[in-house]
């Protein structure tokens, strides 16, 4: 009995012992954490300066990279003389999750001031961990023996940096529709996202001209405004100026492609200055010439997709899903018969035709429609649906292959080109059929 | 001698006996033979005194009263004879001479345990110096002192070897009992109940809808009805297949006196919630959330969404989600009991009878929850002619039970739902300005069911009602034989209902549908025809020898009925009952149970002066639920009978004449072997039955199993040794017992060959074996006039070990649990994993692989358990299993502390139990560290980082890399040490001839503290009475601590 009362009594405290906290460091926040290690004591200033050691002290996980003491000698005071640029610069060093350094995989780290570092093996950006995944009572504690600043995305140094060329800053800035969007951010590439790493060049203002003066001929208008012919060469030539992936300058290669597949050529002795961003990366570029050939892509138009019609004849309308023994693809074409409508047709809008030379192709496929083994004939109309500038052409039957339709040369800038594919002038069914698969605009440079 | 040998004459009896059963005041007529002169003088033990008044007699020979100075002189027959010496007040002493011509006797008062006492018998009252069986007796006496008990939670610590596991802390639910451990795999191991010798059925036929509730017919008895229990241990074969676990035989009580007595009892109680279990607060709560969720694979931003990150006050949801509420508070209070009781006794010399009445309220400490009582009893006796004599006893009892779901309900448990609701939320909706609104929140964005809408609207009530009566008959055929026969009536149903609305709780999930509302009905019957017929033969041949025969027939005849009806999804959370629920998710279902037991049975016993006893009991069963090729048994009329025969005999050591100089008051050794059975095999087993079946939307009819006509009852066999021993004037009595029970035919589950077509049969192919010891002891520490003290311990200790169960071993599964149950060992193993810490870094954890479900193998990484390698091949797998733990404890029992000062009395029961394990259920759930639930404050220990070194793994979601699974993380020591029950007493001083007989006021607390090292709400619980779920802690609503306050007034 007496055994059993004293073996039993010890577990009076059994609940005490049970949660007790076994490692004193659990009992520490990161900013207790912060405050401990001497070499961080400048960091542990700017995080109560900054307001945020509060926040690490509090019941939310983070990770912190904290730079130490010497790494922060040099920071420039009107950092810290300035709260919002602090708790940016400050904000830097600490993530929103529990991150574990494992010098594996490459990671993209969101701060808690919305920016992203990239972390892989023991760097973050430029700096090394020295001491890392220290665990406190919430988080890792991370040192790091060089800042992390908190730089501009692409978007802020467009607008702010003075490095930025004033030309193609004031382009880019013009970019606005009715509601006051930007266009070029909406459309072309959201710089100022900061999950994204661009690779963004800018032209110097001679280079901007340069270039500018390149494509203005394929943007004269027939009204003749020249504002909007430079407008329109200049989103040509923007567009092309921005990739999706970073390229340090140490691997950037000598030619690279937009994502409109516009071939750049980068020599390295063009590059004026190279500037690190928090979503990628800036060259400003001395020079960056681009060929005609190079930037205009040809015009591949699907016949299925149609935008409007003559009258609505939907109910006659087919899209067929065919073999191309040619190609060895499948396709889907459209096929309007049985319509009843002397040149009925289906149009189709392009947009942003640069004024040039056009070589025009299509895939018109007549597999022995209702059981009908004669030809007939359609027109690609440009501009109007009865258009001069291509003659009609024969469908012969259970032809696959591309058909050479002839050329034509557009004398202005088109913002938007209306193309027709119209039927034969009669109201026979075997006669005025149209069908096509797709319809190719070739520039003839 | 030759001629007095018994022979089973078709000698007969009766138990209404109750004309001798008490030493109250019956008349004594002072008679005279020729015999021998005795004298001597009887004193109390206390004053030393000299004691007037009081009887000395030898029975059917000679009797004298004490004068004022105790003296007295008396005839007896010869002086190896018994003088029995009763007074009222005192403690009955029979004495034998020994030769002696004088003796002196100190009278102990009738508070005092000793060898005297009287004890019931499945054939009647007997003295305890005459048993040949291993019995206890506990006097209960109304227990006045502890009023809120229920009837068998009341029996623990009173008796050695009997087990009394309280099931939970809910109200009524009492204890499950077993005596001297299990002896069966999977037939009952409860004892027999018998009330006022009729078997109470305190069965449950079908389950509770109320998620693991139990409605416990013990709660139907008032313990202020109860005068004794007797609890046989072995012996028990005259219930023949009812009596393989023992019996416990429950008395009521009755007049004891011609004059009226009227008892009016008042209780008011207080019951105290338990403590909390520690978890989390709400800041380190969400850090453990964040964690889990990251390891769940969400990323920052979408974690940053959760509204409970947000910490801007300016957040229209910053108000809801940044509460610190302590959700157990929500759920268990303090709450009150109250108790009033009514009990009348009185009548003459033709009837008398006792009246009772009594009205409970208990209230329980989960929120809402409570237990209302009203019971009445009526029990009477009557001398219709000088032979011809009857006895009634009928009581009905109402209990009406407010209940919540408990245990593994993780939807709708309010204890369980506690523990894991986050603690940043509140139980009502809050604006955004952080006021609270009385409407009650809604389920959280975690998906739990807010705890507080469970209490307040969830309905579940549970209704019962008992109609248990006989009438008893018994006629005086000739001079020595009596006849009698009891006729009694059992009426029992039960309805429960419940409705979980779905404003605020989670959804369930069937199999064809989502359930949002729930809701059902139960109706339970039982109805119970029985007869007990017998013959009694009773005649003794001078002091010399004594004997008695008995011849009975027993008969029930049982209708079982259960039908329920579930519903879900009723249009809105008014409409609550079934019927309102959407038609086709209705479930509907029941069953039946008829059965009927005939139980022949013979009883003999003869004593030779008083020293020597011998008794041979047998019993011959039928039964509907035997097979007919069962292969015992005997063959009668195309089915089994099973005879059951005991023989037990007991020598009176200390009244042999070698024994008269040496200071022993009593010294008895008994022997005894039986065979009794178990007829709990299951209504229907040994036929063909069929069950629905649907199959594509068809309905028919399946084969249920195979039938096995072979299969019959369980067989154990007991064999017990025993010695009790009294010294120091009667003041110590020691009582000791060593037994064997061993089960043959034990019923267990046979794997089949897959062509059969089903996978298991039911056959009689185990065997177990229990040996234990057993031991009490009562002392009269201190016997002064006005302060006497009596300590009692009693103590038992059980081995049990599996013979043979197929395949040698077993495994079953529970609450996460895997439990092995192999020939040699114990029943009910934990076997699971052991564990070492856990790894502090990758690098530590790569040399250790672990097994997946499809085969391969993956490492584990730092955080994870170190699991022991027990093959060695490095991997971690079924293979490394081993005993972890072990359910059983080593011993069980009591102390008791009994101080009497004045008028005061004081009295302490503490239990104890050592070397039980206890698999921690809710633990394993609440330190899991793989879900989005709050977990245990412990749970900050998780493991953080490399380097780190802790026992608590890291936290991830869903728990890939099995840290969780059973093993010595959950297993823990359930020994305890607990002041069952303290109580302090006051008699008020009366005048002696006054209106007011007697007024006492009670201060009484039960579960006053507990000593262990157990980190559950407490040690003592009991999911089911099965083997394989003993030790495992579901979490069911903790037992409290309540105290009392009442008092009693006797007119």
């Amino acid at each position: 009995m007496v055994g059993l009362a004293c073996t039993i009594l010890q577990g009076c405290n059994k609940w005490k012992d049970h949660t007790a906290i076994t490692d004193p460091e659990l009992n520490k926040n990161l900013l207790q954490q912060i405050e401990e290690v001497p070499e961080l004591s400048r960091f542990a200033d700017l995080l109560v300066k900054s307001g945020y050691g509060q926040l690490i002290a509090g019941s939310k996980n983070y990770t912190v990279f904290a730079p130490v003491n010497a790494a922060l000698a040099s920071l420039d005071p009107s950092i810290e003389a300035d709260t919002a640029r602090l708790r940016l610069f400050v904000g830097n060093h600490i993530s929103n999750q529990l991150f574990k350094v494992t010098g594996n995989e490459p990671l993209r780290l969101l701060m808690i001031n919305n920016k992203y570092n990239n972390l892989q093996g023991h760097t973050i950006e430029e700096a090394s961990i020295t001491v890392a995944n220290r665990y406190g009572k919430n988080g890792y504690l991370n040192i790091i023996d060089k800042v992390v600043p908190a730089l501009s995305n692409a978007w802020e140094f467009v607008n702010k940096d003075p490095q930025m060329p004033a030309r193609q800053k004031a382009f880019l800035l013009s970019q606005k529709d009715s509601t006051g969007t930007n266009t070029y951010l909406a459309t072309i590439a959201d710089l100022r996202d900061e999950k994204k790493q661009y690779t963004f060049f800018v032209l110097a203002d001679t280079a901007w001209d340069a270039e500018l003066n390149n494509f203005k001929p394929f943007f004269v208008l027939e009204s003749g405004n020249t504002d909007s012919t430079l407008d329109a060469a200049g989103r040509a030539v923007a567009r092309d100026l921005v990739l999706d992936t970073v390229y340090r300058p140490a691997f950037i290669p000598d030619t690279v492609l937009s994502r409109y597949n516009t071939k750049l050529g980068i020599a390295k002795n063009d590059i004026a200055q190279t500037i690190k961003l928090s979503n990628g990366i800036v060259y400003i570029m001395r020079r960056l010439p681009v060929l005609p050939k190079h930037k205009f892509q040809p015009y591949v138009i699907q016949g299925e997709d149609y935008q409007f019609y003559r009258v609505d004849r939907r109910n006659v309308t087919y899209l067929r899903d065919k073999f191309n023994p040619v190609t060895g693809r499948d396709m889907r074409d459209v096929l309007v018969w049985d319509h009843n409508v002397a040149q009925f047709y289906l149009g189709y809008h392009l947009p942003n035709v640069p004024a040039m030379k056009y070589k025009a192709y299509w895939v018109a496929l007549h597999d022995n429609i209702n059981s009908n083994t004669g030809s007939f004939k359609q027109l690609l109309g440009i501009g109007t649906f009865n258009s001069s500038r291509l003659a009609y052409t024969t469908v012969n039957p259970n032809n696959f292959n591309e058909v050479y339709l002839g050329e034509f040369t557009l004398p202005y800038y088109n913002a938007m080109l209306n193309l027709y594919l119209t039927a034969d002038n009669n109201t026979n069914d075997d006669a005025n059929k149209i069908t096509v698969d797709y319809i190719r605009l070739e520039p003839v440079l | 001698m030759k001629l007095l040998i018994l022979v089973p004459l078709l000698a007969a009896c009766t138990r209404t006996a109750s004309a001798q059963d008490t030493t109250g005041n019956k008349d004594i007529i002072v008679i005279s033979r020729p015999g021998m002169p005795f004298s001597g003088t009887i004193t109390d033990a206390a004053t030393k005194k000299g004691l007037a008044g009081i009887r000395v007699q030898v029975p059917n020979f000679s009797a004298a009263i004490t004068d004022s100075t105790g003296q007295f002189a008396l005839k007896v027959p010869s002086y190896k004879s018994t003088i029995v010496v009763e007074g009222e007040g005192y403690n009955s002493r029979s004495i034998p001479l020994k030769g002696r011509r004088t003796v002196m006797v100190a009278l102990l008062d009738e508070s005092h345990t000793s060898y005297n006492e009287e004890l019931t018998l499945p054939i009647g009252p007997k003295s305890r110096l005459a048993v040949t069986e291993a019995v206890n007796h506990y006097h209960v006496n109304a227990a006045w002192d502890r009023p809120m008990e229920m009837a068998d939670a009341l029996l623990q610590g009173k008796a050695p070897g009997l087990h009394v596991i309280r099931r939970s802390g809910a109200q009524g639910v009492g204890a499950n009992m077993y005596i001297r451990g299990f002896n069966s795999l999977y037939a009952t191991n409860k004892p027999l109940i018998v009330i006022d010798n009729m078997l109470f059925d305190a069965n449950e036929y079908g389950e509770s809808i109320i998620a693991n509730n139990y409605t416990n017919p013990m709660a139907l008895i008032d313990v202020k009805d109860i005068d004794h229990v007797t609890v046989l241990k072995d012996a028990s074969s005259i219930y023949g297949t009812k009596g393989a676990n023992g019996a416990i035989i429950i008395t009521t009580e009755r007049p004891r006196t011609h004059a009226t007595h009227i008892d009016f009892v008042l209780n008011s109680g207080f019951n105290q919630a338990p403590s909390e279990l520690p978890v989390m607060n709400a800041g380190d709560y969400r850090l453990y959330l964040e964690e889990v969720l990251q390891s769940k694979g969400l990323n920052q931003e979408q974690i940053k969404a959760q509204p409970y990150m947000n910490d801007d006050p300016a957040n229209p949801l910053y108000a809801q989600y940044h509460f610190n509420t302590n959700w157990q508070r929500r759920v268990l209070a303090n709450s009150f009991d109250q108790n009033c009781f009514v009990k009348i006794r009185g009548g003459d010399n033709i009837a008398m009878y006792g009246l009772s009445m009594g009205f409970t309220k208990n209230n329980g400490i989960v929120k809402q929850t409570d237990l209302t009582r009203y019971n009445t009893r009526f029990n009477a006796e009557f001398n219709f002619t000088k032979r011809f004599a009857g006895r009634t006893n009928l009581s009905f009892s109402y209990n009406e039970q407010q209940l919540k779901d408990q245990g593994m309900a993780d939807r709708t448990a309010p204890l369980y739902l506690s523990l894991i609701k986050a603690p940043f939320l509140n139980d009502r909706e809050v604006n955004d300005k952080g006021v609270e609104s009385p409407n009650l929140a809604e389920r959280d964005t975690l998906g739990v069911t807010n705890p507080s809408a469970i209490i307040e609207h969830m309905r579940a009530s549970n209704k019962y009602y008992r109609f248990y009566g006989s009438f008893d008959f018994g006629y005086e055929l000739f001079r020595n034989v009596k006849a009698s026969t009891l006729v009694g009536l059992v009426f029992d149903k039960m309805r429960e209902n419940f409705f979980i609305p779905r404003k605020g709780i989670t959804n369930d999930t069937l199999s064809n549908a989502i359930a949002d509302s729930r809701m059902g009905t139960q109706v339970k019957r039982l109805f119970t025809i029985y007869n007990d017929t017998r013959i009694e033969y009773k005649k003794g041949y001078k002091d010399i020898h004594q004997g008695a025969a008995r011849l009975g027939m027993r008969f029930q005849q049982n209708k079982a009925g259960q039908h329920y009806a579930l519903g879900f999804n009723s249009a809105t959370d008014d409409l609550t009952s079934v019927q309102n629920g959407v038609n086709a998710l209705r479930q509907v279902g029941g069953g039946i149970g008829d059965w009927n037991w005939l139980n022949f049975y013979f009883n003999t016993e003869y004593a030779f002066r008083n020293k020597i006893f011998l008794s041979l009991n047998a019993a011959m069963d039928g039964s509907s639920r035997f097979g007919p090729e069962a292969p015992n048994g005997i063959r009668l009329a195309g089915r089994r009978f099973p005879v059951m025969p005991a023989v037990g005999v007991s020598w009176l050591l200390s009244s042999e004449d070698f024994m008269a100089n040496v200071p022993i008051d009593l010294l008895k050794l008994r022997a005894g072997w039986s065979i009794t059975g178990n007829d709990d095999i299951g209504n229907y087993n040994s036929g063909h039955t069929y069950i629905s079946q649907n199959l594509l939307g068809a309905q028919g009819l399946v084969r249920r199993g195979l039938a096995n006509p072979a299969l019959q009852w369980e067989t154990v066999s007991k064999g017990n040794l025993g010695l009790d021993l009294a010294l120091w004037h009667d003041r110590v009595y020691i009582s000791l017992d060593a037994y064997q029970h061993r089960t043959s035919n034990m019923l267990v589950y046979h794997p089949l060959a897959p062509l059969s077509g089903f996978e298991y049969a039911l056959t009689n192919d185990g065997s177990m074996e229990n040996r234990g010891l057993e031991a009490s002891v009562h002392v009269r520490l201190v016997n002064r006039q006005q302060f006497t003290w009596d300590i009692g311990i009693n103590a038992a200790m059980n081995k049990n070990k599996i013979g043979t169960v197929p395949d040698s071993q077993l495994f079953t599964a529970y609450a996460g649990a895997t439990i092995l149950t192999a020939a040699g060992k114990p029943a009910s193993q934990f076997y699971g994993h052991l564990t070492n810490g856990v790894f502090a870094s990758d690098a530590e954890a790569a040399a250790l692989a672990k097994r997946n479900p499809d085969g391969s193998v993956s490492s584990f990484k730092g955080g994870d358990v170190r699991f022991l390698d027990l093959d060695d091949n490095k991997v971690i797998d079924d293979g490394d299993r081993s005993v972890i733990g072990d359910p059983n404890p080593d011993y069980t029992g009591a102390f008791s502390n009994r101080i009497k000062w004045k008028r005061f009395e004081l009295n302490a029961l503490f239990t104890f139990s050592k070397g039980g394990d206890i698999y921690n259920y809710l633990r394993y759930r609440l330190e899991a560290a793989s879900g989005t639930g709050n977990q245990l404050a412990s749970v900050n220990n998780r493991w953080r980082g490399e380097g780190h070194i802790t026992d608590m793994p890291r936290a991830s979601w869903g728990d890939p890399t099995g840290n969780n699974r059973f093993s010595d993380r959950w297993i823990e020591d359930g020994s305890y040490l607990r002041l069952r029950h303290l109580s302090l007493q006051y008699d008020l001083p009366v005048h002696p001839n006054g209106f007011v007989k007697n007024f006492t006021l009670y201060g009484s607390a039960v579960n006053v503290f507990t000593l262990t090292r157990y980190k559950g709400y407490d040690p003592e619980f009991s999911a089911s009475p099965a083997v394989f779920t003993q030790g495992i802690d579901t979490g069911l609503d903790p037992l409290y601590r309540t105290v009392t306050l009442g008092v009693r007034l006797g007119l």
